[in-house]
C-alpha cells in the first residue's frame, strides 16, 4: 500500500507512516467518538481541537504538576517541553494569563490557512512549520542540524497537528515515559486507543491527587491485557513504544510484540487448556521482587526468548516442592503450553521438536525403571557437557534395559535411545542448543510427573540444594 | 527458463539506517529503505537525471550483528550562539551486505558501479561501502523469501515495516510503503524454511527475487 500522497483527497485526518501521529489521530478520532480519523468532518474536528486547548489550559492554571487537575501539566514536560505550559517565566503570570499564552498557542487553524509545502506526512497542504514544541522527537528550532537555523522543522497540516495534540490522550504515562500501542493492523489499533483514551480523560478530569500505585512493568501489563482481550484476528505485529521529548533526556524504545506471538498471546486468552496453563506461567515468572504477572509481562513483551529457560528453572522447583496430581497437572500443562509457544511464536521446526519431545519421554520412561534420580537430571541441565555426559550414560542404560519387561511395557525399545542428528540439535546449533536442552529438561519432567515418578525426600532436598546453589552463584556473579 | 540480471553486492563493515521520523533522536531501521539504495544507484550514476525512471530493483539484507553507540552531536544553532556538543546514542548494523538484483539496463548499471560518479555509502558518509557485480540466471520460480525486503503481503514473514520508497529531489513529497523483512537478528520473525514469495524470480541458490516499486524522485506524486 503506498500511503503518502494517497488519493484521500478531502479527508481531514489521515492515517501517515508516523506511529505517534497515527495513535493521535486514533485518540482524536475517539475523541470525537468516531471509529475511525478519516471519518472526523470539520465540525468535530473543531470541538476536540477546543476540548484539547481547554484541557491544556486548565491544566496550566496550576502552577504545580502535583496539584489535583494538573495531569496535562505533567504529561507536557514529557511531551512539549519549552511550550507554552511550562517554561519557567509562564510561573511569574496569573493563572488567567498562562491559560491565555495556552490558548494562543494552541490558536484553531482555518481550514484556509496554507503555506507554500505540503505535509511532510500526509502530503496535504500545509498550515505551518513545526519543531520539537509541537511534535514529539522532533528537532529543537533552537538546535538543528537538518534545516537551516531558525527554520521551525516539520510541515504539517491540520490534520496531522491536531493528531500530534491529541496523542497524550494516546497514552499511559509512567516514570516520566509515555508509552502508546501501534500497530499497522488498524482494526486492533482502533479500540485499543480508544481504551488508553477513556483511561486518560478519566486522569484528566480526576481532581485527586493520589496517584496510581507504582507496579513494575505496568505498560507491559497494559500492553497484553489490551491484546489478550482483543476481539478479533490481529493481523500484524504490535509495538510498545515508549518515548519521552524531555529537554534532559530524550528516549525511544520500541518493544515488538511480533505478529506470531500476538497470536499466541491471544490464544491464551481463548482456547481453554492454554487459558488454564498461563496462570502457571504466571507462578513460573514470579519473585520476590516482581509479581509473576508482571514479571511475566516483561519477559514476553521484552525478552520473549528467555520464556524457556525460566519454565524450565520453575518446573525443577516444583518437582522439588511437594507430591500430587496437582502438581503433575500443572506441569503436564504448563510444559503443553510451552511447547506451543516454541512452536508457534520461536518458529521452532516440528519435526525437530518431536524427536527431542521423544527423547524426553525415552529418558522418563528409563528414569522411572531404573529409579534414577531426578536430581542428576537437574544438575546435568546447567552445564551442556554434563548434560551430554548423562546422555550418554542413559544411553548405555538403554541398552543394557532395552529387553527389560518393565520398560518394554511402558516404551518402544526398538529405537535408540538418542540418534546423532538429536545430539547434535542439542549441543552443536549454537543459541538453539540451549532452547533444544531446555525443551529436553521440561519434556522429561513432565513426562515423569505424568509416569506419577516422584523423587524422593533425599532426591527432592538435592534438588533444592542444587537450585540454591544457582541462586547462589548468580548473586556471587553479581 | 531463466532471465539474465545484474546482482550487485554492496558491503560495508559498519552501516547505520536511520529513521526519518524522528530526525531529534538517532533511531535506527533494520534494513535500509529502498528510497535509500535508490540514493546509491544515483551515486553511482552522478545525478538523478542520469537514472533511468523505469529502474527497479529487488533486494536482499543480510547483517551479522547490531549494536547502539556514542556518537558526538554538534548541534547547530543561530550565527554568534555557542553550542554544546552532547553525546547520543546511535544504533548500528555491523556485519552488513547488501544485494540488488537488477534486470534493466544491465551494461549501464555494471558500467556505472564498477566506476562510481560518487563515493557510495550504506548510511553514513563515514562508512564506505565495497560493490561487486557479476551478471546472473534468475530462475522463472517463485524463490524462498529468506533475507529479502519485499512488498507486504499477507503470507510473508517478518516485521512489517513501512519504509520510504522515494523522495523528490526537493524533499517535498515521500511515497511510502509497506515492505516484510524477516530481521535475522530477531529469532521470532525468522523466515521459515520454505517460505515462498508469491511472485518473482529465484537464484541458483533458491533465494527469492522480487521486484521493489520504481524508485525515482520523479515518480512521487504530489498532491494538489
Amino acid at each position: 500500500m503506498s500511503t503518502s500522497t494517497a488519493a484521500t483527497a478531502g479527508v481531514l485526518v489521515e492515517l501517515t507512516a508516523h506511529p505517534m501521529q497515527r495513535a493521535g489521530a486514533f485518540a482524536l478520532a475517539a475523541l470525537a467518538r468516531r471509529d475511525h480519523p478519516q471519518e472526523v468532518g470539520e465540525d468535530e474536528f473543531g470541538a476536540v481541537w477546543a476540548l484539547m486547548t481547554d484541557d491544556a489550559a486548565a491544566a496550566t492554571r496550576r502552577l504545580d504538576a502535583k496539584q489535583p487537575g494538573a495531569f496535562l501539566l505533567a504529561a507536557s514536560y514529557g511531551l512539549w517541553p519549552n511550550c507554552k505550559m511550562n517554561i519557567p517565566s509562564m510561573r511569574r503570570l496569573s493563572a488567567e494569563q498562562r491559560a491565555e499564552a495556552v490558548e494562543q498557542w494552541r490558536a484553531p487553524r482555518d481550514p484556509d490557512c496554507r503555506i507554500d509545502a505540503a505535509c511532510a506526512l500526509c502530503g496535504q497542504a500545509a498550515c505551518g512549520f513545526f519543531g520539537k514544541v509541537d511534535v514529539p522527537l522532533a528537532m529543537s528550532v533552537e538546535y538543528r542540524n537538518t534545516t537551516v537555523p531558525g527554520h521551525a522543522g516539520l510541515a504539517l497540516c491540520r490534520g496531522c497537528l491536531a493528531s500530534f495534540y491529541a496523542l497524550p490522550y494516546a497514552c499511559y504515562f509512567q516514570g516520566g515515559r509515555a508509552a502508546i500501542l501501534h500497530s499497522w493492523d488498524e482494526a486492533f489499533l482502533g479500540p485499543a486507543i480508544r481504551g488508553q483514551v477513556v483511561e486518560t480523560s478519566r486522569r484528566i478530569a480526576s481532581m485527586s491527587t493520589e496517584k496510581p500505585a507504582k507496579t513494575a512493568y505496568a505498560r507491559e501489563q497494559v500492553a497484553l491485557e489490551r491484546l489478550r482481550r482483543y476481539s478479533h484476528p490481529v493481523t500484524a505485529d504490535v509495538s510498545l513504544i515508549a518515548f519521552t521529548n524531555s529537554n534532559q533526556e530524550q528516549e525511544f524504545s520500541e518493544y515488538r510484540i511480533s505478529l506470531p506471538l500476538a497470536i499466541w498471546l491471544r490464544s491464551t486468552a481463548r482456547q481453554p487448556e492454554r487459558k488454564a496453563a498461563w496462570s502457571a506461567l504466571e507462578r513460573a515468572c514470579h519473585s520476590e521482587r516482581v509479581a509473576g504477572s508482571a514479571a511475566l509481562a516483561g519477559l514476553l513483551v521484552r525478552q520473549p526468548h528467555r520464556i524457556v529457560g525460566r519454565v524450565a528453572r520453575y518446573i525443577s522447583t516444583r518437582t522439588a516442592d511437594s507430591r500430587g496430581s496437582e502438581v503433575g497437572d500443572e506441569i503436564t500443562g504448563l510444559v503443553e503450553l510451552l511447547q506451543s509457544f516454541v512452536r508457534e511464536v520461536q518458529q521452532v521446526n516440528e519435526q525437530q521438536l518431536q524427536e527431542i519431545v521423544e527423547v524426553g519421554n525415552r529418558a522418563a520412561a528409563l528414569m522411572t525403571v531404573t529409579k534414577k534420580q531426578v536430581n542428576t537430571l537437574v544438575v546435568a541441565h546447567r552445564k551442556p557437557s554434563d548434560l551430554r555426559r548423562w546422555l550418554h550414560r542413559c544411553t548405555v542404560d538403554w541398552l543394557l534395559a532395552r529387553e527389560n519387561p518393565a520398560l518394554t511395557s511402558i516404551t518402544d525399545t526398538s529405537k535408540p535411545f538418542i540418534s546423532p542428528t538429536q545430539l547434535r540439535w542439542l549441543f552443536e546449533y549454537g543459541d538453539e542448543a540451549w532452547l533444544f536442552r531446555d525443551l529436553l529438561f521440561t519434556a522429561v519432567l513432565a513426562e515423569l510427573q505424568r509416569r506419577g515418578h516422584q523423587p524422593d525426600t533425599q532426591d527432592q532436598q538435592e534438588i533444592k540444594d542444587a537450585l540454591d546453589e544457582d541462586v547462589t552463584d548468580k548473586e556471587d556473579e553479581q | 527458463m531463466s532471465i539474465p540480471a545484474l546482482e550487485v553486492t554492496v558491503a560495508a563493515p559498519v552501516a547505520s539506517f536511520r529513521n526519518p521520523l524522528y530526525p531529534g533522536m538517532q533511531v535506527g531501521l533494520p534494513c535500509p529503505p529502498p528510497s535509500t539504495v535508490g540514493g546509491l544507484l544515483a551515486a553511482a550514476s552522478g545525478s538523478w537525471a542520469r537514472v533511468p525512471q523505469h529502474t527497479r530493483f529487488a533486494m536482499a539484507f543480510h547483517v551479522e550483528a547490531a549494536g547502539k553507540d556514542l556518537e558526538t552531536f554538534h548541534p547547530l544553532a543561530e550565527v554568534g550562539v555557542k553550542t554544546t556538543p552532547v553525546p547520543k546514542d546511535r544504533d548500528y548494523l555491523w556485519g552488513t551486505a547488501l544485494t540488488l538484483w537488477l534486470i534493466e539496463d544491465l551494461d549501464l548499471w555494471a558500467a556505472r558501479l564498477r566506476r562510481p560518479v560518487w563515493p557510495l555509502h550504506l548510511g553514513r558518509s563515514q562508512d564506505l561501502a565495497s560493490v561487486r557485480t557479476r551478471r546472473v540466471d534468475l530462475d522463472e520460480v517463485c524463490g524462498e523469501q529468506r533475507r529479502a525486503v519485499i512488498l507486504d503481503h499477507p503470507e510473508a514473514s517478518g516485521t512489517r515495516l513501512r519504509l520510504t520508497t522515494a523522495v523528490r529531489e526537493d524533499r517535498s513529497h515521500t511515497r511510502w510503503d509497506d515492505y516484510r523483512y524477516a530481521d535475522p537478528l530477531t529469532t521470532e520473525h525468522q523466515s521459515p524454511p520454505g517460505n515462498r514469495l508469491p511472485v518473482g524470480w529465484s537464484t541458483d541458490t533458491g533465494q527469492g527475487v522480487a521486484l521493489l516499486p520504481a524508485f525515482h524522485p520523479a515518480l512521487v506524486e504530489a498532491r494538489s
